[in-house]
């Protein structure tokens, strides 16, 4: 039987890379003009409405988590329960993202440093892998 | 912008109607409504329908079924604000003078849709993972560790609303349930249970707006617009404060200055309770307490009926249901009863004032991507 491997799409072109280590690293925006980050990427900056091209920057990928849940009752394509978390990255942009219980084995607090890492998705459940981001404990 | 009234009104109870058309619930509520306003069908100049899940011109599929036809008819979408947003149109068009009789109608089928909304595919929070009760949770357990807000505060609300459905022969839920309920029932995002989010449902509901005119053919009936408002949400990279919602309080400032008055004018507000969370948040939000002291407002009884202001005497998105189009038109419709002095068991003595308030599409960078605050008085 032919094994044909899946490619993994990323889940938005433009918002994350993986670096030479297969590490995954978010895409921001940068306004040079009103100093803004922005994630995931704009076009143009929505604070200044100026038509100059942003700076694309990497973020650190590092945070503290703002808040959380556990959901019980989800979407498919994801095995409940899980995670999700909003996180605030020294870059001054508040992300979400999932996070997975079984790599939070101490469990989550508001205030935790938290990284992210890439993770793969079924979106919908429909069998195709998109390659995403998640939260991890930064140690 | 001329006075503008409300001659009309009428809904379906709300609940889940398998057997139903959009057509069938939408008809009942509009033919409620032109009775309520003593109205021929041929007497309305325009039409707005708000909803979501219906398909393509649902206004004009239910429309002509009671009659009215070959006019001007809007369909508006707009999420949880849809119902909100449509009466907004009309009022304006009937307030500049463009017509002098509107219908506005609120309908939704979400019965069979699978409980959760699904997020829009380009909603990057959606697709990794966020769900409405999610956002609810974390907007609660947030809350809790700024204010100090306790889970019984949060299902407190649960318990007062569906005390209020029981009284509601429109509402979906007719039950009351005690705190240890509320707090036992199945965990859906944490720290929310089962019986701290709304159902899923069906059902329709429907105004008359009238001129002053109009309004003149039965005086006693007529319930005076103070203030309508919609607002989008608006760019937050930085800042998504979840414990706040900053649209609904501008919004709640701008009607405050249309009708002339402030948070201790209202009597009645019927708000966006689709999870606890979210009547606790609109407490701060409409200025009926200080931030951070909603779970205090309603450990004190101040929101129940009786209280300073009765919040959700319908039973509110809790009991009386959510389908998503309908709910801003139901609101008006309870509010109207509660003026007119015809709500029933669930009467609030002597109210003059009421609100509405939604709020809903919960979207990546803005939050809620629309929310509607209006006051009536008479």
């Amino acid at each position: 039987m032919n094994q044909i491997a899946k490619e993994k799409i990323p889940i938005r072109a433009g918002l994350i890379r993986v670096d030479a280590n297969g590490r995954l690293i978010l895409l921001g925006t940068h306004c040079p003009r009103c100093g803004k980050t922005f994630f995931p990427k704009k076009s143009i900056c929505p604070s200044c409405f100026v038509d100059e091209p942003l700076e694309v920057v990497e973020l650190q990928g590092k945070g503290k988590v703002y808040s959380f849940t556990i959901i019980h009752q989800g979407p498919k394509g994801f095995k409940t329960p899980y995670a999700t978390l909003y996180v605030d990255m020294p870059e001054g942009v508040r992300i979400f993202g999932p996070g997975f219980l079984e790599d939070f084995p101490k469990g989550f607090e508001i205030g935790m440093e938290v990284k992210v890492e890439s993770t793969t998705l079924d979106v919908n459940g429909e069998g195709i892998p998109i390659m995403g981001f998640k939260f991890i404990p930064k140690e | 912008m001329r006075e503008v009234y409300v001659i009309g009104v009428g809904m379906t109870r709300f609940g889940k109607y398998p057997d139903l058309w959009v057509e069938d619930l939408g008809r009942e509520a509009c033919i409620a409504a032109l009775k309520d306003a003593a109205l021929s069908p041929k007497e309305i100049q325009a039409g707005y329908c708000g909803t979501s899940n219906t398909g393509r011109i649902t206004g004009q599929r239910i429309l002509k079924e009671v009659g009215i036809t070959g006019i001007e008819i809007t369909n508006v979408e707009n999420a949880c604000t849809g119902g909100s947003t449509a009466f907004r149109q009309g009022y304006i068009a009937v307030g500049c003078g463009l017509y002098d009789c509107a219908i506005i109608l609120g309908v939704d089928k979400m019965y069979g849709s699978g409980g959760l909304i699904p997020p829009n595919l380009e909603d990057l929070e959606g697709i990794l993972g966020r769900t409405l009760p999610g956002r609810y949770a974390m907007a609660a357990r947030r809350h809790m560790y700024e204010f100090g807000t306790t889970l019984e505060q949060l299902a407190l609300i649960s318990v007062k609303n569906h005390r209020n459905g029981v009284l509601n022969p429109y509402a979906q839920f007719q039950k009351e349930c005690s705190l240890e309920e509320v707090l036992s029932s199945r965990m859906v995002a944490e720290p929310l249970t089962l019986l701290q989010c709304c159902p899923v449902g069906d059902g329709a509901a429907a105004l008359i707006l009238g001129s002053k005119k109009m309004s003149k053919r039965n005086p006693k009936h007529a319930i005076r617009i103070g203030a309508t408002t919609v607002l989008s949400g608006e760019f937050q990279t930085t800042s998504t404060d979840l414990t706040k919602g900053n649209q609904v309080i501008k919004a709640a400032n701008m009607a405050y200055e249309q009708f002339g008055g402030g948070p201790q004018d209202i009597d009645i507000c019927e708000l966006h309770d689709a999870f606890t969370i979210g009547e606790l948040i609109h407490y701060e939000n409409l200025g009926f307490c200080p931030k951070g002291e909603g779970g205090r407002f309603i450990e004190e009884r101040k929101s129940e009926i009786g209280g300073e202001v009765a919040v959700n005497p319908s039973g509110g998105l809790l009991s009386r249901g959510h389908p998503l189009g309908a709910t801003g038109v139901a609101q008006f419709v309870e509010v109207v009863w509660q003026l007119r002095g015809e709500a029933g068991k669930r009467q609030v003595p002597g109210a003059k004032v009421g609100m509405t308030q939604t709020v809903g599409g919960a979207t990546s960078e803005i939050g809620p991507a629309s929310c509607s605050v209006n006051i009536l008085y008479r």
